[in-house]
C-alpha cells in the first residue's frame, strides 16, 4: 500500500467517515412489509466468512430461524476478520452498531465501556439457560457487574502431540505437569525436530499463548511482577534458550505458523487451538490432544470464541428471542459445533457425545472448565496484551532477565487495569 | 501547470479572432461571458481539486487534529477526546519505543537505499553494454519487482528460518556457521535481515531507473572522450557520473520514500519483533492505532512519518525542477 492509501485508511478508521459498512444499521428495526404486517428486521454482523464451511453454518442458522419465525428478517453482513473490530468501532462511534454482532469475548468491555451495547442484565438474570454455561463463559459477557452479551460459541487451547515422534522417543503418555513437559520436550528435540512449539509473536497471539502459563504458575495479570510471573518467564526462557526445545522462531510465529510446523512434523508438541486442525490433518502421522500440563497453580487455558453483543438501539426483545433460540443446543448444535469448529461451553454439553464432532474435542472439552476470559481485565485489554507480549519477547530474545522484564511490566500494567 | 497555459493561449487566439465585433463597449452580457471564460480553466481543475480536498487534504487535516486529542477506543463514541495539545507528541517522543523505532526507520531506509543503489548501479553499468542474452537476463530482474511484497516477504521468512532455512544451509555448507542463526527472531540480526530483504526488493527499481539514465547518455560523448585518450575510469568519472547524477538523485529520493514508509515487509517478516528490535515507525503507528486503539498517539506517530516524507518529496520536486532547468 502506498502512503496516501494507508493514510486514508488510517484516518478513515480514526474518524469513522467512510461509508464502507453497508447495510448494517441499528436504530429502527421495524419496517412494513408489503402485506401490511409488521416484519422485524435484525441486522447481524460476524466474521465467520473465513471459510466456506463456517460461512455455510451461519447461513444455515439464519435460514432455520427465519423459517421458524416468519415475522423476522435477518440481514447478515459478513466482514473480514482483520477489519471487523475497526468496522465495529466505527459503527459504535457513529451510533450504527448492528442489532447483534458476534464479537470476540475479550472485546465485551471495550464496547460496553463505550456505551455501544444494550444492558441485558434484566434478561440475563432471569434466563433459564444462564446457569447451564460454564462460570467463566458467563463471566466473559459481564462488565461492571452488568451483562452486555449472550454466550455464543467457545474454544480454547491445549497441548497437541505427535504420537509417532513420542513413540520414537520412547514416550507413551503426554506430559501432565511443567516438569514433565520440559523433560519430554528436551527428549523430543533433535537436529530436525523441536520438542515444543508455540506462538510468542509480538501480537495478541503471543499473549493468548503466554497468559495461560502465567495462570498455571499461580500468577495473574494484575499481579505481574510477582514470583509467579517470573517463574512463567523463566520457564519459557528455559524451553527456548536453555534447552533449545523450542526454536527461537517462536518469536515471529503466529498460531497458524505453529500449526503448519506441527502439521509438517517439525514440532513434536504445540500449544494451539482447534482452529489449526486443517494444517494438522495434512500431516501423515498419528496425533492427539491433551490438556495443558499443570504448573504450580494447576492447569489453565485462555477462553476463545465469540459472544453476542446487542447494539444499544436494537429491538432488545426481538434480538433476545433470537439469541435465546441460538443458545438452545437443539436448534444450533451441528452448526456451532462442527460448522464453526467449537468446543462445548455448557455444563450439559461438555460430555455430550453428540458434541464430539472430532475425537480431539474430548481433550479440549476437558480443558474448557479451566478456560479463563481475558475480558475480565477491562476495556484496556489491547494495551495490557501489548505489555504481556513485550515482556515475553524481551526475555526470549535475551534483551532482559525474567526479573527485569516482569518488573517493567508491573509498572506499565497498573494504570491499565480498572474500568475506565 | 501546463494545461492552464494552453488554455490561456487558446483563449487569447479566440479573443483576437472575435475582438472587432465584441470589444467596443463591455455590455453586461459580454462581462458575463468574460467572467465565464475566466472561470473555465478553474472549472476544468475543479474535479481534481475536489478529489484532492476530499481524499487527501481532509484526512490529513483530521489526522493532525486527532494527534492533538486524547482519542482512544473508550471515548471514540462520545467524541469527548480531550484536547491535549502536544501531549501525544511529547509522550511519543519521550517513549523509548518511539525513539528506537525512529532510529530503526532511519538506519533501515538509509542502509537499504545505499546498498540497493550501489548494486543497482553496478548491474546497470553491466547491462548497458550489449552482449548476448542481455535483454533476456535483464528482464528477469523485473520478475522480482513484480512479485507482491506479501509473497516475497513470506518466502524470505522461510529462507531465513533458523532450522529449515536455505540461508543457514548455505552458510553451514560453506563452513561459515556453527550455530544456526534465527535471522528474523534474533535481536541483533532482525534489522540487518530486513535490510537485506529490502535491498533485494529494491534492486530492480534502482537498476531499471539507472539503466534508463545510462542509456540516455549520448554514445558520441564516450567516443569523443575515447579518441581524446580518456581511460574507462576517467570516462566514468567525467561523463557518466555528472550526466547520471539527476537520475541517480531521483532514484535515491524515490527509493528513500518507498522504503521509509514500507510496512508490509516488516509486518509480515517480524511484526517489529523480537522485543521491538525491528520496529519501525509505520509498524509502531499501526500497532498504536489498530491493535491498541490509541488513536491520538498513533496519529502523532503518523504525522512524524508524514513530515519526513513531505521533506523527502519536496527534495524530489526540487531535484526534478533543477533537472528541468538544466534541460531547458
Amino acid at each position: 500500500m502506498n502512503w496516501t492509501c494507508r493514510a486514508v485508511a488510517a484516518i478513515a478508521a480514526l474518524s469513522a467517515l467512510t461509508a464502507c459498512g453497508s447495510g448494517g444499521s441499528g436504530g429502527d428495526t421495524t419496517k412494513q412489509d408489503q402485506g401490511g404486517s409488521d416484519k422485524v428486521t435484525i441486522t447481524w454482523w460476524d466474521y465467520f466468512g473465513y471459510s466456506p464451511q463456517s460461512d455455510a453454518a451461519v447461513n444455515a442458522l439464519i435460514k432455520k430461524y427465519e423459517d421458524s419465525h416468519p415475522g423476522v428478517d435477518i440481514q447478515r453482513t459478513a466482514i473480514g476478520f482483520a477489519d471487523f473490530r475497526t468496522k465495529l468501532l466505527q459503527a459504535a462511534a457513529t451510533g450504527k452498531f448492528p442489532d447483534i454482532a458476534a464479537i470476540d469475548n475479550s472485546d465485551v468491555p471495550v464496547f460496553a465501556s463505550q456505551g455501544a451495547l444494550a444492558d441485558l442484565t434484566s434478561k440475563m438474570s432471569t434466563w433459564a439457560s444462564k446457569d447451564k454455561y460454564l462460570d467463566f463463559v458467563i463471566k466473559s459477557v459481564q462488565y461492571d457487574n452488568k451483562f452486555y452479551g449472550v454466550p455464543f460459541r467457545s474454544n480454547t487451547t491445549a497441548l497437541w502431540y505427535n504420537k509417532d515422534l513420542f513413540k520414537a522417543a520412547g514416550l507413551s503418555t503426554p506430559p501432565q505437569n511443567w516438569d514433565e513437559l520440559r523433560a519430554d520436550a528436551k527428549k523430543l528435540t533433535d537436529s530436525k525436530h523441536s520438542g515444543i512449539c508455540f506462538s510468542a509473536a509480538p501480537t495478541e497471539e503471543g499473549t493468548f499463548t503466554f497468559l495461560p502459563m502465567i495462570w498455571q504458575a499461580g500468577g495473574d495479570v494484575p499481579t505481574l511482577g510477582d514470583q509467579a510471573s517470573v517463574d512463567a518467564l523463566t520457564y519459557v526462557d528455559a524451553l527456548v534458550n536453555k534447552d533449545k526445545s523450542a526454536p527461537k522462531s517462536v518469536l515471529q510465529w503466529g498460531q497458524s505458523d505453529v500449526g503448519d510446523q506441527f502439521g509438517s512434523g517439525l514440532c513434536a508438541m504445540m500449544f494451539n487451538g482447534p482452529w489449526v486442525l486443517g494444517s494438522v490433518e495434512k500431516g501423515k502421522f498419528e496425533w492427539d490432544v491433551s490438556p495443558w500440563p499443570a504448573g504450580k497453580g494447576g492447569t489453565a487455558s485462555p477462553l476463545g470464541g465469540e459472544v453476542w453483543a446487542v447494539g444499544k438501539n436494537a429491538n432488545v426483545d426481538a434480538v433476545w428471542k433470537l439469541t435465546d433460540w441460538l443458545a438452545d443446543p437443539a436448534n444450533s448444535r451441528t452448526e456451532i459445533s462442527e460448522g464453526l469448529s467449537s468446543i462445548p461451553n455448557r455444563k450439559d454439553t461438555l460430555d455430550d457425545p453428540a458434541w464430539l464432532w472430532h475425537p480431539m474435542v474430548k481433550a479440549f472439552a476437558q480443558q474448557m472448565p479451566s478456560a479463563r476470559p481475558r475480558g475480565a481485565y477491562g476495556p484496556k485489554y489491547a494495551q495490557i496484551s501489548e505489555v504481556v507480549w513485550t515482556m515475553e519477547q524481551q526475555v526470549l530474545s535475551g534483551a532482559k532477565s525474567p526479573q527485569d522484564a516482569a518488573a517493567e511490566a508491573k509498572g506499565k500494567i497498573q494504570p491499565l487495569l480498572g474500568s475506565s | 501547470m501546463k494545461p492552464e497555459t494552453t488554455f490561456v493561449k487558446h483563449d487569447a487566439s479566440f479573443e483576437k479572432g472575435t475582438a472587432p465585433t465584441r470589444a467596443a463597449v463591455p455590455s453586461p452580457k459580454r462581462r458575463g461571458a468574460a467572467a465565464r471564460r475566466a472561470l473555465t480553466p478553474y472549472l476544468f481543475v475543479l474535479p481534481a481539486l475536489v478529489y484532492m480536498a476530499g481524499l487527501l487534504a481532509y484526512p490529513m487535516v483530521l489526522n493532525v487534529l486527532t494527534s492533538f486529542k486524547d482519542v482512544t477506543a473508550v471515548n471514540l463514541l462520545s467524541g469527548d477526546g480531550q484536547w491535549v495539545g502536544l501531549e501525544n507528541y511529547r509522550q511519543a517522543l519521550g517513549d523509548s519505543q518511539f525513539v528506537d523505532a525512529a532510529v530503526h526507520s532511519v538506519v533501515y531506509a538509509l542502509a537499504a537505499v545505499a546498498l540497493q543503489l550501489l548494486i543497482g548501479l553496478a548491474l546497470a553499468l553491466f547491462y548497458v553494454r550489449s552482449f548476448p542474452g542481455a535483454t533476456a537476463t535483464r528482464s528477469l530482474y523485473l520478475i522480482g519487482y513484480a512479485i507482491p511484497i506479501v509473497v516475497s516477504a513470506e518466502v524470505f521468512r522461510w529462507l531465513l528460518d533458523g532450522r529449515t532455512g536455505f540461508v543457514n544451509w548455505v552458510f553451514s555448507l560453506l563452513g561459515l556457521q556453527h550455530e544456526p542463526v534465527y535471522w528474523l527472531a534474533d535481536r541483533t540480526w532482525a534489522l540487518p535481515a530486513i535490510i537485506g530483504i529490502q535491498v533485494w526488493l529494491g534492486i530492480p527499481f534502482a537498476m531499471v531507473t539507472l539503466l534508463a539514465g545510462l542509456t540516455a547518455i549520448p554514445h558520441s560523448l564516450h567516443e569523443a572522450a575515447q579518441i581524446d585518450g580518456a581511460t574507462g575510469w576517467r570516462r566514468f568519472r567525467h561523463i557518466t557520473v555528472p550526466l547520471l547524477r539527476p537520475t541517480f538523485l531521483a532514484a535515491a529520493i524515490l527509493s528513500l520514500i518507498f522504503t521509509f514508509k514500507n510496512f508490509d515487509l516488516i509486518w509480515i517478516a517480524t511484526q517489529g519483533g523480537p522485543a521491538n528490535a525491528s520496529e519501525v515507525l509505520p509498524t509502531l503507528a499501526y500497532k498504536l492505532v489498530f491493535l491498541q486503539f490509541l488513536f491520538g498517539k498513533g496519529a502523532a506517530v503518523l504525522n512524524v512519518i508524514f513530515l519526513v516524507l513531505l521533506v523527502l518529496s519536496l527534495l524530489y520536486l526540487a531535484a526534478l525542477r533543477r533537472e528541468e532547468d538544466h534541460a531547458a
